[in-house]
């Protein structure tokens, strides 16, 4: 697309791309590279007491009788033992990892936040709060904002497979089921989609011709439209096609990881879903992406599950980094885990109910390290902090909440300015979360 | 009363408002003045429910009242009578506005008690809330002096037309409809009559669309992205193997012996039931009420036994039979009869939609009324929650205040399933108690008696379809199915600058809402009645408006639809339009069914439940493979064809091109290339255009350059001759046989076949095909 229509059809669908910069970034046909950006949802509510910010109490702890330490990250040092787990295929321990041996290999990079208070026990309001600062509907979640503000034409620019992924119509949403729909779609003149040197449909330069007369047409349609919806549609598809061509540059894997025990069906996906976003970036073709994780919201047996469902989640996550470290991206990305919300004292079904108090970890370039901000009570309420030192106070100080953490996220992505995210203003102050 | 000046404004405003609810809006004459002539003394004027609307609920209630006279607030917990809905509720505007008509009547010293107590006199929970001479008291003051008097300007329900918004006719409104119900291109008949009768007989023949089969697959596509119960056609047998075999035994015999074609005809049965039941009702213009009030359930022969239920069948193995019949369960004490209430007892209802031992059925009553109330608890009931105050109690959901509101709704829904087990979600319990520290069974005010528990779904049920949200629910549902776009929220931000049009939107939606309902009872609740008033309205008929206006625009912001097609509709409409499916070459499935749903935006109803309505790079990129592989594909069989069964050529032959080898111009070629042209434009992307239209015109040079690229690659020997092999019409599509060779078209020495294969991608990459 060419930059003048571009910038129309951005206009006409009411994104705020007016800032050069955006339109630059947009239509220069410059491929994004990175950061990139993968938000990482446990679905359902986790218990921080059972990851990173354990505690010694009847009401919350069974699974341990110590905390321990790595740096200065606390964490519960459970086991991932298969017994106790009630697994019986040893397979499943060549994909899932301990809190202590996650910590080990991660440890060094990541910042913690404890004790953040999402003041919900509503696993949408949870989810909505946690990706994107606002408990109430109407806010895009934050790898929407980014991909909207970095690359909006990309083909691929938001990935998602679950998790938080609003976009209010900042930018298209992308899902992908399979590698070979993709492969055979991205070369779309191309008779056989698996040889490049296979008939075309069209000569190049009718190929051309089409897409022109094609991108002539809308945008007649378009500026003559006076229906709002009507515009915003053709937009859409100008929006959609701004990108044409480029999805030709995605280079995937022949297959994708597959893991031998039905155990992990769910972590199988996730890891798929996190190959194919890494192909994106890699590519030029993607800025961010949500993958989640279910199996959180355990109102029965919380230790087993909860237990289960993390060493999964930190084994897909170390699985992730170390794909994308093959794929020479491994300082290149970002990766933001999250939760609706935290878990309530035991009930009488050796389960854990809804509390709104949780934590969120954060690791990658401009992260600081080995560092944890915010703590939580033996009664599992969360201790404020100075807005400056980030030291938790006795008395006075800002309890940290989602919208603290995006308004941090937005800056350290360089878009807490921009016009877009001023369209979502987030409540509250800044708090020099990420440094 | 207010002051003049007050007065006369209210009527300027009070006139959009009307015109928006009766329809009428900008542009219209007729009984409303202008600004001008309202200074002057116009006669218009606000009816109490806009003024309502417009004057009271935004700037005062909303900001005042509602925090603690919510249904969660304080005051009803202290047991306030004064009681009013959050936005987000249906039909709250209505709601409020008669809780404060009536709470008005009473009076304390000669004064109403509601323009006493936000002065925080009668010892008011809520203390001072609004001060004497503020605006927002005097707004207040006048509703009330309103409600006193007869009303000078009652509000009609009806719903005229949008003078300014350019509706499609009956041609237009019928194509779209019968290609997005029944996948279908009117037929040449349903155009003649619908030229000869006009708009009279679109009603008649819109009923038409709902006798065809197609109608029905539609139906259940669009319950199905509501229930999500095709999650349990995902393998064979998925359905069968949920259903408790101590209480379902023929399904486990099933699911272990019976062949799999067999096994996937009672699987299939069983999953897709609940989408039978709708089908059923719809088909045989039972009141919609039904879905939750049938005490049968939907089986056809081979998914009877598994339910333990007999049923005589015409057609012992046709699997499309589908009769009432009755659960039975097996228990220990012997077979007993399922306590079916439509929808709410549906095995695979039930197990969608399932329970915990903690979570209590309080996922079903959400889903509940967000299905069949319009209600989305967790958007009405939505407050910030402390973690401190909640710890303080040992039974927040009974006693937090912050968790009252919503569980004070949920919970007493949640009872009518206490009989289902916690852990299988279809097993039938009857000897199951309720928990009697959640708040007791009920509906609203009503508490379920326990002599009542055994049937406590029905008796639910019979309420659910009292609550005037049942009705509205549906017309909610048809609405997105229709245009693809939920409907429009109440404006939350009163403050906002253009707040004032975004009202009007969602008093025109309301209206139009209302109007409905009221049809759809007067139907018997016949759902067809809903699906045709939402397409004879301009929120599915609109296709332009003459204003460009900013405000205008907001006004208008959720008419017409601009849907995105599914990739089910798209599908369908590729058939319609080419007269043959995109197909996978190795079998028979179609592409946006099977390896392209989910890219495209489809659901799978397990792990992805959310359609996609606007495209992205990826979806671009499946629509310029499938143009390119449809045209391939048609473009040269079609020209196979005698010219009268062509479906995309009817009007030119492969011999006809635009200009001579000496470049000559060849007249009635190109006279007749156009009327194709403008056929296609008809044809694929239901355009009515001139021949001299700037659209025609682009197409014809679209494919005048490409044949000109063509012909001179052709004769300089850069490009072949032939088609390429896939292009080729070398087989009956049809029959799948070869075709005699005089019929073969494989040559294309003119290059005329591929001239018009660049148009025919061109249009099937189109916004206008691609949207309805």
């Amino acid at each position: 697309m060419q930059r003048r229509s571009f910038f129309q059809a951005a206009a006409a669908a009411g994104l705020a791309l007016t800032a050069p910069s955006l339109v630059s970034d947009a239509s220069a046909g410059e491929p994004f590279a990175g950061p990139f950006w993968i938000l990482v949802h446990a679905a359902g509510g986790w218990d921080p007491t059972l990851m990173f910010d354990p505690v010694i109490s009847a009401n919350h702890t069974r699974s341990y009788t110590q905390t321990a330490k790595l740096g200065n990250i606390p964490y519960a040092p459970t086991s991932v033992d298969l017994a106790e787990l009630e697994w019986e295929n040893a397979e499943n321990l060549n994909w899932i990892r301990s809190n202590e041996a996650f910590l080990m290999k991660y440890g060094s990079k990541i910042s913690l936040f404890n004790g953040v208070d999402t003041k919900t026990n509503n696993h949408d309001s949870g989810t909505r709060s946690i990706w994107s600062g606002k408990t109430q509907e109407g806010y895009p979640s934050f790898g929407a904002l980014l991909a909207a503000n970095k690359s909006p034409g990309a083909p691929m620019a938001f990935l998602s497979s679950g998790g938080y992924d609003a976009t209010e119509g900042l930018i298209g949403l992308t899902r992908v089921s399979s590698v070979d729909a993709l492969t055979r779609i991205a070369r779309p003149n191309q008779q056989d989609a698996s040889d490049p040197n296979s008939d075309l449909y069209h000569t190049p330069e009718t190929w051309g011709r089409i897409a022109q007369y094609q991108a002539d047409r809308a945008a007649r349609l378009r500026d003559s439209a006076n229906l709002l919806r009507r515009r915003q549609a053709i937009s859409a598809l100008e929006l959609a096609r701004a990108g044409d061509g480029e999805l030709s540059k995605l280079q995937l894997p022949e297959t994708l990881v597959d893991i031998p025990s039905n155990d992990l069906n769910d972590l199988e996906r996730f890891m798929q879903q996190g190959q194919i976003a890494i192909h994106a970036f890699k590519s030029g073709l993607g800025v961010s992406a949500s993958l989640g994780l279910g199996g959180y919201d355990t109102h029965a047996n919380n230790d087993r599950d909860q237990r289960r469902q993390q060493a999964k989640l930190l084994g897909g996550i170390d699985y992730l980094m170390t794909y994308a470290a093959s794929q020479g991206l491994g300082d290149k990305i970002i990766v933001m885990v999250g939760s609706d919300f935290g878990r309530s004292p035991y009930n009488d079904r050796d389960g854990k109910d809804h509390h709104p108090i949780s934590s969120f970890f954060a690791m990658g370039p401009g992260i600081p390290g080995d560092r944890v901000i915010g703590a939580t009570t033996p009664e599992r309420l969360p201790m404020a902090v100075d807005p400056s030192s980030l030291a938790t106070v006795s008395s006075g100080g800002t309890v940290v909440t989602p919208a603290h953490i995006q308004r941090a996220l937005r800056r350290l992505a360089g878009v807490a300015e921009s016009e877009i995210s001023a369209q979502f203003p987030l409540e509250g102050s800044d708090l020099p979360l990420f440094g | 009363m207010t002051t003049r000046k007050t007065r006369t404004r209210a009527r300027f405003v009070s006139c959009l408002m009307m015109l928006v609810s009766f329809g009428l809006v900008a542009g219209a004459s007729g009984g409303c003045s202008s600004s001008a002539e309202d200074d002057a003394g116009g006669d218009a004027c606000l009816s109490n429910r806009a003024f309502f609307a417009q004057k009271v609920w935004g700037p005062v209630i909303s900001k005042t009242c509602i925090n603690c006279h919510s249904p969660d607030g304080v005051a009803v917990e202290e047991g306030a009578e004064f009681r009013l809905l959050p936005p987000g509720y249906p039909g709250f505007l209505d709601t409020n506005m008669k809780a404060l008509a009536e709470m008005s009547k009473i009076e304390s010293e000669g004064k109403s008690v509601v323009l006493r107590k936000p002065l925080g006199e009668l010892d008011h929970g809520g203390g001072v809330q609004l001060e004497a001479g503020s605006k927002e008291y005097k707004a207040l003051t006048e509703l009330i002096q309103r409600f006193r008097e007869a009303e000078s300007c009652p509000e009609s329900a009806a719903t005229a037309s949008f003078p300014d918004v350019e509706l499609l006719g009956e041609l237009g409104t019928f194509r779209k409809a019968s290609l997005q119900l029944t996948g279908k291109l009117p037929t040449a008949d349903e155009i003649e009559q619908l030229r000869e009768g006009g708009l009279d007989v679109l009603p008649d023949k819109l009923d038409a669309l709902f006798d065809d089969p197609e109608f029905y697959a539609w139906l259940k596509v669009q319950f199905n992205d509501l229930l999500l119960t095709d999650r349990y056609l995902a393998y064979n047998g998925y359905a069968l193997n949920i259903l408790n075999d101590e209480q379902f035994p023929y399904a486990s015999e099933a699911y272990d012996n019976f062949s799999d074609e067999d096994k996937a005809k009672a699987s299939r049965a069983v999953a897709r039931e609940p989408l039978e039941l709708v089908t059923h009702i719809v088909k045989n213009d039972l009141p919609y009420t039904e879905i939750l009030t049938a005490d049968y359930t939907m089986m056809n022969p081979y998914s009877a036994p598994m339910y333990n239920a007999e049923v005589e069948f015409d057609n012992a193995a046709d699997e499309t039979e589908f009769k009432p019949g009755h659960i039975r369960a097996q228990l220990d004490s012997g077979m007993v009869s399922w306590p079916t209430a439509g929808l709410l007892t549906s095995p695979m209802w039930l197990n969608r939609f399932p329970t915990t031992p903690t979570n209590r059925n309080r996922h079903r009553a959400r889903m509940v009324m967000q299905f069949f109330l319009a209600t989305d608890i967790l958007a009405v009931v939505n407050r910030p929650i402390s973690a401190e105050e909640t710890a303080k109690y040992q039974n927040p959901t009974r006693d937090d205040p912050t968790c009252t509101g919503c569980h004070r709704q949920i919970d007493p829904i949640a009872g009518a399933f206490q009989k289902f087990d916690d852990n299988d979600p279809e097993r039938y319990r009857p000897d199951k108690d309720w928990f009697p520290e959640m708040f007791p069974p009920g509906y609203g005010d009503e508490v379920m008696q326990t002599s009542d528990f055994g049937n406590a779904p029905g008796w639910l049920a019979q309420r659910l379809v009292q609550d005037r949200r049942f009705p509205l629910s549906a017309v909610h549902i048809m609405f997105k199915s229709l245009t693809g776009h939920e409907p429009l929220p109440y404006p939350a931000d009163s403050e906002a600058a253009d707040f004032a049009d975004q009202l009007k939107a969602w008093e025109a939606q309301d209206a139009t809402f209302r109007a409905i309902v009221d049809r759809f009872a007067e139907s018997n609740f016949n759902l067809k009645t809903v699906i045709r008033e939402i397409i004879l309205s301009p929120y599915y008929r609109a296709k332009d408006a003459s204003s460009s206006d900013a405000a205008r625009q907001t006004q208008l912001s959720n008419v017409g639809t601009a849907r995105f097609e599914t990739p089910e509709s798209l599908s369908n409409k590729i058939t319609a339009v080419t007269g043959y499916p995109w197909t996978r070459g190795w079998d028979t499935n179609e592409y946006l069914r099977t390896d392209y749903r989910i890219l495209y935006g489809g659901i799978d109803s397990d792990t992805i439940t959310q359609r996609l309505t606007s495209p992205n790079g990826v979806m671009a990129n499946v629509v310029w493979r499938m143009a390119n592989e449809v045209s391939c594909a048609s473009t040269a069989f079609d020209f196979t064809l005698a010219p009268q069964s062509r479906h995309l050529f009817p009007y030119v032959d492969v011999t006809q091109a635009p200009e001579t080898a000496t470049g000559d111009a060849v007249p009635d070629a190109v006279s007749d290339i156009k009327k194709n042209i403008q056929y296609l434009h008809a044809h694929v992307l239901g355009e009515d255009l001139d021949l001299d239209h700037v659209e025609i015109e682009r197409t014809y040079q679209l494919f005048y350059e490409t044949w000109k690229e063509g012909v001179e690659k052709v004769k300089s020997g850069d490009l072949d001759k032939g088609l390429t092999w896939r292009c080729r019409a070398r087989v009956n599509r049809d029959t799948g046989d070869d075709l005699p060779d005089g019929q073969r078209l494989e040559q294309d020495e003119n290059y005329v076949v591929r001239a018009w294969t660049a148009v025919i991608t061109y249009l099937l990459s189109d916004y206008g095909f691609l949207h309805d």
